[in-house]
C-alpha cells in the first residue's frame, strides 16, 4: 500500500449482459469498462479522459461503489472497499462524494435548497434544527451562493448556481475524495470558468482529492495534475498533465489533442482527422484502436492488444509503437 | 441601402415572447449581414437569442408565445417577414437547409435513410403536394420519379462523406453512428440545393474527433458548392477554425461583428474580451482562467441601456441609459459598445 | 427534520409562486374550471341536502301511497317513485354517500396500489415478478365481474361493495406507480441520494414518490368518478346499499320497470351520476396540466 495514493484502482472490470435470442437470454458481454487501473494521490486531480462509450463514468461510479464493479479491487486510504456491505458501505460514503454532469437532474425538484444541503448532515451526524441550519447556511456561503437562497427550489436557479448547490451538498460531510463527472460541460464558458475555479479553490483549502472526468481537454489541462486517457473502456495512455499536452505518445492522444478547436484563428496546429467512428464493438482482438490509426501499422497491431507500460518515468502507454 | 452582393440582411430585428412572467424581450434590435459565400459564427451564451435569430430566418418561430415587433430579415433583397405561409414553404424548400444540434431526434427512427432522404429530395424538388407516397410506388411515372429521387439520394450520401451509400441506404437510423446520421441530415439538408446553410449548434453533441471531421466536411462543402453558411455555436474554437466573420451575441443583441482573425486578435467589446478569456485551452494553465462575473439576465426585466453593464468592469454613466450604437473600427469591425464613442 | 424559519431567510415564496402559477395554467382552462365549480356545487349539496331537501323523510322511507309515481311538478321537482317518495329529495340525499364510497375506494385502492407499485418498481428482481403476477391475476379478470363476485361473497351492504370496488381498482394504481418508479430510479438525483448515504426506504419516499406524486393525483381524480359509477352499478344489481338508503343505482333500478314510460323514477338518478363522473373527469384533465412538472417555468 502507498501512503500517497487516496484511491487505487486494480484491474477494475464492469460488464453488463447482452441479451438476445429466446426467452431473453445471455449471449455476451459489453465489456464497458475491461482491466483498468489507476490511482488518484492525496490532494491531487487525476482527469479520467474519453469520448463517449470510453466508460470513464462508469469508472467514476464503480470507484466509489455507486455501481458494483464485476471485477478488480478497488482501495480506499488503503481500505478494500470493493466487497463492503451496503452498511458499512453508506458510512464510507461520506469520504467519497460525487458531483453530477447535469446540475438540474442531480438536484431533487421537490425539496429546498436548504432541505437538500442538509439531508447529508441529517445522514451523517444527525444535526437538526437551528445547528443544521447554521451549517447549511455556512455551506452556502463558501460555495458562492446567499443565506436567503435556503427556502429556494432549484429550479430557481441558473444552471451554475444549481452546479454550486450540488457542490455544497457534496461537501457537508466533508469529504476527502470527489468524483467529478463532467461538472461543467453543462455550463457556459463563463460561468464554467466560475465553477472551474470554485473547485479549484476548495481543492487548495480542503486538501481534496479529485477524479475528475471529462471529454474536454481544455478543462482537464486547467484542473488536472494527472491525466489517463480512456478509449473502449480501456486505459491507453496516462502521465502527468503537461507531458500529455507537450509529448503524447498513443497516437488516439495525439489525435485528439489535435482535434480541439483552439481559439485562435492563426495557430495553425495540424489536425489529425481520424477514419471513421466509435465502433462500441471493438474487435475481438488486437488493439482497439487499430481500426481508426493513423500511425504505421505493425502486425502486431492487430493480432494482440499492447498492454499498459511504462515507457518513461511515470508515464505509461499501451502502444506497440513504444516496446 | 442593400448591396446587391447581400445574400442575407438582417435589420433591427425585435423578437418577444409573451408568458405567464411577462414579456420576454427575446431578441433587441439584431443586425446581421451575410454575403455570398460567407461562412458567419454566430457565437454567445445560453440565452442569448443565437437560435432565435437563426429560426427567425425560415419562420419558424413558435407564434404564439412569439411576437416579432419589428425589423426586416431581406434574403436576396426580399423581406421574409412579409411572405405568406406558402412562399415560406417555397423558400425554405429551395433557398435555404438546416441542420441541427442532435442528429438523432431529426431522424424518425421507424423509417429507413432511403424513405427520409428520398422525401427530402422530392419536397425540395417540386410542390409538396406533388409528393407521391411510398403507396404509390406502383404507378409508372411515380416510380420513375422515385428512382430518380433514389439516385439523387445515393449522390448526396457520396457528397457528405458516407461510404458504400448505395447499401447503406437500405439501413435504419440507429444503424448509424451519431457522427453518420449528422451526415445523412446535411444530406437531407442540401438535397434543394440552397444557398444558405444555417447551422445550429450542429457538432455539439458529437465528440471532438467526430466534430472534426463534421467541421471539415462543412468546409469542402462551401468550397465545392459555394454554400454560405451560418454557423450557430457557444465554441469560440469551433468559430476559430471555420468561420470568416463572427457576430458575437449577448441578452438578445449583437454585440460585436468582425473578420474571424480580427475578433480573436483584437477582442473589442468588453463582453467578448471575457469570454475569451474565459475558454479553457489546452495552452491554458492553473489560475489564468478569469469568469464573468454575474449571470445573464433575466430577458423579461432585461438591464437598460446596453444590457452588459451590469456585469461590465468598464461601465460609465450613459452605458445603463442608451443603448449602445455601432461604432465601426477597422474595416468590417462593429463593435456595438459606448467605449469606442469617441475614438477615432 | 422540523424547519425553523431562520432570521436571515425570507419566508419561503416558492412553494406559492408554484401554486400561483398552476392557478394561472388551471384558470386558462374552461373545461377544468367548470369541473371544479360543478364539484363544489356538488360538495356543498352533499353537505347541506338534509337541510335544504324539501322532504328529507323520504331518504328513510317513507311511503306516500296516494302520490305513487307522480309525474315531476311544482311539489315534487323530480317526481315521485313507486312508493310516491320525493326523486329530488333522494337523489340530493343519496350525494353524501356517493362521495362517501368514492373516497373511501379511491383511498384504498392508491394505498394498497402505490406500495405495491412502489415497492415491485424499486425493488426489482423477484420482488417485482412476484407483485406484478400477482397484480396480473386481478388484471385477468374483468374488473366489475370481479368486484360482482367479490361483493357477493362478503354479503350484501355499502361496506363490502366498497371492499369488493377497492379490491379490483388498486392494480391500475400499482401499475402506475410502477411504471413512474421505474423511471425515476434512474434520475442522477436518486443516484445522488444514495451517493450521499441515503438508505432505500429514505430514497424511495423522499426522493422517488414526491416526485411520482402527480401522475398519482390525476388519475386519483379522474378515477373518482369511475369508483361512484361502479358503486352504482353494484347497488343496481342489488348488492349495494338496501333498501331504503337512497342510493342512486338502486333507484336507477326501481325506476327499470316503469321505464320508459314512468321515465323520471331511473332519469334523474342518473343524471347524477353522469355530472358526478363527468366533473372529476374534467377536474382530472385540469390537474394535469396544474401538476405536470414539464410544463413548469
Amino acid at each position: 500500500m502507498n501512503e500517497r495514493l487516496l484511491l487505487e484502482v486494480r484491474g477494475l472490470k464492469k460488464y453488463y449482459p447482452v441479451r438476445g435470442g429466446l426467452f431473453n437470454r445471455r449471449v455476451g458481454a459489453f465489456r464497458a469498462v475491461d482491466d483498468v487501473s489507476f490511482s488518484v494521490p492525496r490532494g491531487k486531480t487525476l482527469g479520467l479522459v474519453g469520448e463517449s462509450g470510453s466508460g470513464k463514468t462508469t469508472i467514476g461510479k464503480c470507484a466509489i461503489r455507486l455501481i458494483a464493479p464485476t471485477g478488480g479491487a478497488i482501495l480506499f486510504d488503503g481500505e478494500d472497499i470493493t466487497h463492503l456491505n451496503e452498511r458499512d458501505l453508506r458510512r464510507r460514503r461520506r469520504d467519497m462524494q460525487m458531483i453530477y454532469q447535469s446540475p438540474a437532474a442531480s438536484l431533487n425538484g421537490r425539496m429546498t435548497v436548504g432541505e437538500i444541503i442538509g439531508e447529508p448532515l441529517w445522514l451523517h451526524e444527525r444535526l437538526r434544527g437551528a445547528k443544521r441550519r447554521d451549517r447549511v447556511i455556512e455551506l452556502l456561503r463558501l460555495v458562492g451562493l446567499k443565506p436567503e437562497h435556503y427556502y429556494r427550489f432549484p429550479h430557481e436557479f441558473s444552471g451554475g448556481q444549481q452546479q454550486r448547490i450540488g457542490i455544497a451538498r457534496a461537501l457537508a460531510v466533508k469529504p476527502r475524495l470527489l468524483v467529478l463527472d463532467e461538472p461543467t460541460s453543462a455550463l457556459d464558458v463563463s460561468v464554467q470558468a466560475q465553477v472551474l475555479n470554485l473547485l479549484h479553490d476548495l481543492q487548495q483549502e480542503f486538501g481534496l482529492s479529485y477524479l475528475f472526468i471529462s471529454h474536454d481537454l481544455g478543462v482537464v489541462r486547467y484542473l488536472c495534475d494527472q491525466v489517463a486517457l480512456l478509449y473502449l473502456g480501456k486505459v491507453v495512455e496516462v502521465a502527468d498533465v503537461e507531458t500529455i499536452f507537450t509529448a503524447p505518445k498513443h497516437p488516439y492522444t495525439q489525435a485528439l489533442i489535435s482535434a480541439i478547436p483552439e481559439p485562435d484563428p492563426e495557430g495553425g496546429r495540424e489536425q489529425i482527422i481520424l477514419k471513421g467512428d466509435l465502433n462500441l464493438r471493438a474487435p475481438k482482438r488486437g488493439c482497439p484502436f487499430a481500426p481508426r490509426c493513423h500511425a504505421a501499422k505493425l502486425d502486431r497491431c492487430e493480432a494482440d492488444a499492447p498492454p499498459l507500460r511504462e515507457v518513461e518515468r511515470g508515464h505509461q502507454v499501451a502502444c506497440h509503437l513504444y516496446p | 441601402m442593400t448591396r446587391m452582393s447581400d445574400l442575407l440582411r438582417i435589420e433591427n430585428l425585435h423578437l418577444e415572447f409573451r408568458t405567464f412572467d411577462g414579456v420576454a424581450k427575446v431578441l433587441a434590435g439584431v443586425n446581421l449581414t451575410m454575403r455570398r459565400g460567407d461562412v458567419l459564427g454566430l457565437v454567445g451564451e445560453t440565452g442569448c437569442g443565437k437560435s432565435m435569430t437563426a429560426l427567425a430566418i425560415p419562420g419558424l418561430i413558435p407564434m404564439p408565445p412569439g411576437v416579432i415587433t419589428e425589423g426586416r430579415i431581406l434574403f436576396e433583397g426580399e423581406n421574409l417577414l412579409d411572405k405568406s405561409r406558402d412562399e415560406m414553404q417555397r423558400f425554405r424548400a429551395r433557398k435555404l437547409g438546416m441542420i441541427f444540434q442532435d442528429p438523432t431526434t431529426n431522424l424518425s427512427p421507424v423509417y429507413t435513410i432511403r424513405e427520409q432522404l428520398i422525401d427530402a429530395v422530392l419536397y425540395q424538388r417540386m410542390d409538396a403536394k406533388r409528393v407521391p407516397g411510398r403507396w404509390k410506388g406502383w404507378l409508372p411515372s411515380a416510380r420513375q420519379t422515385r428512382l430518380d429521387a433514389e439516385r439523387r439520394a445515393v449522390e448526396l450520401m457520396a457528397l457528405v462523406g458516407i461510404p458504400d451509400g448505395d447499401k447503406r441506404i437500405a439501413e435504419y437510423p440507429h444503424q448509424f453512428s451519431g457522427g453518420m446520421r449528422q451526415r445523412v441530415l446535411i444530406a437531407m439538408a442540401l438535397a434543394g440545393e440552397p444557398d444558405l446553410l444555417i447551422a445550429d449548434e450542429p457538432t455539439t453533441a458529437l465528440d471532438v474527433t467526430i466534430q472534426a471531421q463534421i467541421l471539415r466536411l462543412i468546409a469542402s462543402l462551401v468550397k465545392q458548392l459555394g454554400l454560405s453558411v451560418l454557423l450557430i455555436t457557444h465554441n469560440l474554437g469551433v468559430v476559430a477554425q471555420t468561420c470568416q466573420r463572427v457576430a458575437v451575441m449577448y441578452a438578445g443583441r449583437v454585440i460585436e461583428n468582425a473578420p474571424v482573425r480580427e475578433l480573436f486578435r483584437y477582442p473589442q467589446h468588453p463582453y467578448t474580451q471575457g469570454l475569451l478569456r474565459a475558454v479553457p485551452t489546452t495552452r491554458v494553465r492553473r489560475g489564468e482562467l478569469e469568469g464573468i462575473p454575474g449571470t445573464i439576465p433575466n430577458l423579461v426585466t432585461p438591464p437598460s441601456g446596453c444590457r452588459f453593464h451590469p456585469r461590465c468592469a468598464h461601465v460609465m454613466d450613459v452605458c445603463r441609459t442608451v443603448v449602445p450604437p455601432g461604432f465601426i473600427r477597422e474595416a468590417d469591425h462593429v463593435i456595438y459598445c459606448h467605449l469606442y464613442a469617441e475614438t477615432p | 427534520m422540523a424547519e425553523t424559519v431562520h432570521p436571515l431567510a425570507p419566508p419561503r415564496p416558492a412553494r406559492f409562486e408554484n401554486l400561483r402559477r398552476g392557478l394561472y395554467r388551471f384558470r386558462r382552462n374552461p373545461l377544468s374550471m367548470i369541473g371544479l365549480i360543478l364539484l363544489i356545487f356538488i360538495l356543498i349539496i352533499a353537505i347541506t341536502a338534509p337541510y335544504i331537501v324539501p322532504f328529507p323523510e323520504d331518504a328513510a322511507g317513507r311511503v306516500r301511497a296516494t302520490a305513487r309515481l307522480t309525474p315531476p311538478n311544482e311539489t315534487f321537482y323530480f317526481g315521485t317513485d313507486h312508493v310516491g317518495r320525493d326523486i329530488f329529495s333522494r337523489v340530493l340525499m343519496g350525494t353524501g354517500l356517493a362521495l362517501q364510497v368514492g373516497v373511501v375506494i379511491i383511498v384504498l385502492a392508491t394505498s394498497i396500489g402505490v406500495t405495491v407499485g412502489a415497492v415491485a418498481g424499486y425493488f426489482g428482481g423477484w420482488v417485482d415478478d412476484l407483485l406484478m403476477r400477482i397484480t396480473d391475476i386481478f388484471l385477468t379478470v374483468p374488473a366489475l365481474i370481479l368486484a360482482i363476485a367479490v361483493t357477493a361473497a362478503l354479503g350484501k351492504g355499502i361496506t363490502n361493495v366498497m371492499i369488493g370496488i377497492s379490491l379490483v381498482w388498486w392494480p391500475g394504481f400499482a401499475r402506475l406507480t410502477r411504471s413512474l418508479v421505474l423511471s425515476l430510479r434512474e434520475e442522477p438525483f436518486v443516484e445522488a441520494a444514495r451517493g450521499i448515504g441515503a438508505g432505500s426506504l429514505r430514497v424511495l419516499f423522499r426522493h422517488i414518490l414526491p416526485n411520482a406524486l402527480s401522475p398519482i393525483i390525476v388519475k386519483m381524480s379522474t378515477d373518482f368518478g369511475f369508483a361512484v359509477l361502479n358503486a352504482a352499478a353494484l347497488g343496481f344489481i342489488g348488492l349495494g346499499a338496501q333498501p331504503p338508503t337512497p342510493e342512486w343505482g338502486a333507484m336507477i333500478n326501481d325506476g327499470r320497470a316503469y321505464f320508459p314510460q314512468r321515465w323520471w323514477v331511473a332519469t334523474f338518478p342518473g343524471m347524477a351520476i353522469f355530472i358526478v363522473v363527468f366533473s372529476w373527469n374534467l377536474l382530472g384533465d385540469g390537474l394535469r396540466d396544474l401538476l405536470d412538472p414539464r410544463a413548469r417555468r
